[in-house]
């Protein structure tokens, strides 16, 4: 029986094909280029079961590249940024690395050659039922070339995220909170820059994927910014940030921010908080808040 | 004569079935189908990217990565990133450090420069050794230019009196992902 009749359900997103390619400024030096498919697998299968498939790496490089294959942790940090680490302790209860395996690890990729790498899944009998996450890795090795004086060697890394579901949990979370924070200030966001923080809770096994918007209200309750959740995973058990930096500059007024959002259940979740932005404070005043509204269907 | 006779009979031969072939047509059509995938792809057009310092006495130490980058995500659960991380610091020491400087306030900063339809990070952020900062971001249902987008980093590194004259050099590693 072949592996691929032990799982029962699996799908692989080929979201990316991913090219990662790393050059010269000056054509005398060497160009280093990575590229890979498919860049998210997600895969239901059962505790006990093994998988394999394959992830097509190439080069773009000028000249023939050595990488390196890693298993890795990852989570996305408060900032949205994916964190992807050899050992992140705060995931070992959810990731799916130690069950992961690659081959090869170590690859020589002649000058635009491309190579199957293959992956297998081997899930552990008594695996509870989740949602389990860990990713692949491919890094080339810096280049070789000394930067004159103070400089910097670029290398890449081109990753394709693993996401395990082991039997059928339920979506489990809500709207949690809606914050205004300042910008940090620099060059992009000047003085009195602001940005909209919606936080999502997921107490349940099962990552999820949010839909929905964050609207900026005037004081009539027209809408004048309006900005799209962005599709990042939530994963199991835990409130993730979503971050919507406001293009809007808040004259002196009443505004609403209001979210809503379908955390995958088909219910639209829906929270506000209002805002008062004086003519004179720099900071706006922000009123108690988030009022959380029942969902909609 | 003999082989010319032989081409004939293999010109009629090649009619006759051409012939039959057409007596034997009927207009259709064919569905021709083809899986169009999401795809992305980036450049960064810097190898090694050196950071000049010029102007007044200890001006900043600048440089730029220059990036291009491909992308097309699904409409609905598609996104992507770029990060970068400071994986091996300013070597030898003496010199700029990332993860210790030697004045507190030194540090290696960079902004974005993303085109439609990736979104630049919010700049300046502080490079890292601890953990990967943002470079741009990728919606769903993005689409670039057949050619690519361009995109670039623009280094700024502190021009400490204290670091002591020599070559240093760190490694940026850049990281694209679709989690």
């Amino acid at each position: 029986m072949s592996n691929h009749r032990h799982v029962y359900c699996q799908y692989t997103l080929a979201l990316f094909e991913a090219l990662f390619i790393l050059a010269a400024t000056r054509p005398a030096q060497a160009q280093v280029g990575l590229g890979l498919a498919p860049m998210r697998v997600e895969l239901r299968m059962a505790a006990g079961q093994q998988y394999s498939g394959s992830l097509k790496l190439s080069s773009e490089s000028g000249e023939k590249a050595r990488v390196r294959a890693e298993i890795l942790d990852f989570n996305i940090d408060d900032k949205t940024t994916p964190q992807f680490e050899r050992d992140l302790p705060q995931e070992a209860a959810y990731s799916c690395k130690k069950w992961l395996s690659l081959n090869p690890m170590e690859i020589e990729l002649e000058k635009r050659g491309a190579l199957m790498v293959r992956y297998t899944l081997r899930l552990p009998a008594d695996l509870p039922e989740g949602s389990y996450n860990c990713a692949a890795g491919f890094s080339t090795l810096p280049a070789a070339e000394q930067a004159a004086g103070m400089g910097m060697r670029m290398a890449v890394r081109i990753v394709a995220a693993f996401y395990v579901t082991i039997g059928s949990p339920p979506v489990r979370g809500k709207l949690k909170e809606i914050k205004l924070e300042p910008l940090p200030a620099g060059k992009e966001s000047e003085p009195g820059g602001w940005q909209a923080v919606v936080i999502l809770e997921n107490s349940g096994l099962m990552f999820y994927r949010p839909t929905g918007k964050l609207e900026v209200l005037d004081a009539e309750g027209k809408a004048v910014e309006t900005s799209d959740f962005p599709s990042l995973a939530v994963l199991r058990q835990r409130d993730q940030r979503f971050l919507f930096p406001l293009k809007t500059r808040l004259e002196a007024g009443h505004y609403k921010l209001r979210a809503r959002v379908d955390i995958g259940t088909g219910e639209i979740q829906e929270g506000t908080l209002d805002v008062s932005v004086d003519a004179t404070p720099e900071a706006p005043e922000v009123q108690p808040g988030p009022v959380p509204q029942h969902p909609q269907q | 004569m003999k082989k010319r006779l032989l081409l004939t009979a293999l010109g009629l031969l090649l009619a006759a079935s051409l012939a039959h072939a057409q007596l034997g047509a009927t207009t259709g059509t064919t569905t021709v189908s083809v899986a169009v995938a999401a795809e992305a792809a980036l450049s960064a057009i810097t190898g090694t990217s050196t950071l000049t310092s010029s102007g007044t006495n200890f001006s900043t130490y600048t440089g730029t990565t220059s990036l291009t980058y491909f992308i097309r995500t699904t409409p609905t659960s598609g996104s992507g990133s770029i990060v970068l991380k400071v994986t091996t610091d300013f070597a030898p020491t003496g010199g700029p450090s990332v993860a210790s400087p030697p004045t507190g306030t030194d540090a290696l900063t960079y902004n974005c420069t993303v085109s439609s339809p990736g979104t630049a990070c919010t700049g300046p952020l502080t490079a890292k050794t601890t953990a990967t900062t943002s470079v741009a971001t990728f919606g769903a249902d993005a689409h670039s230019a057949f050619a690519g987008n361009s995109a670039s980093v623009s280094w700024s590194l502190t021009n400490d009196p204290v670091y002591k004259v020599g070559t240093y050099t760190a490694t940026v590693t850049f990281t694209i992902s679709a989690a």
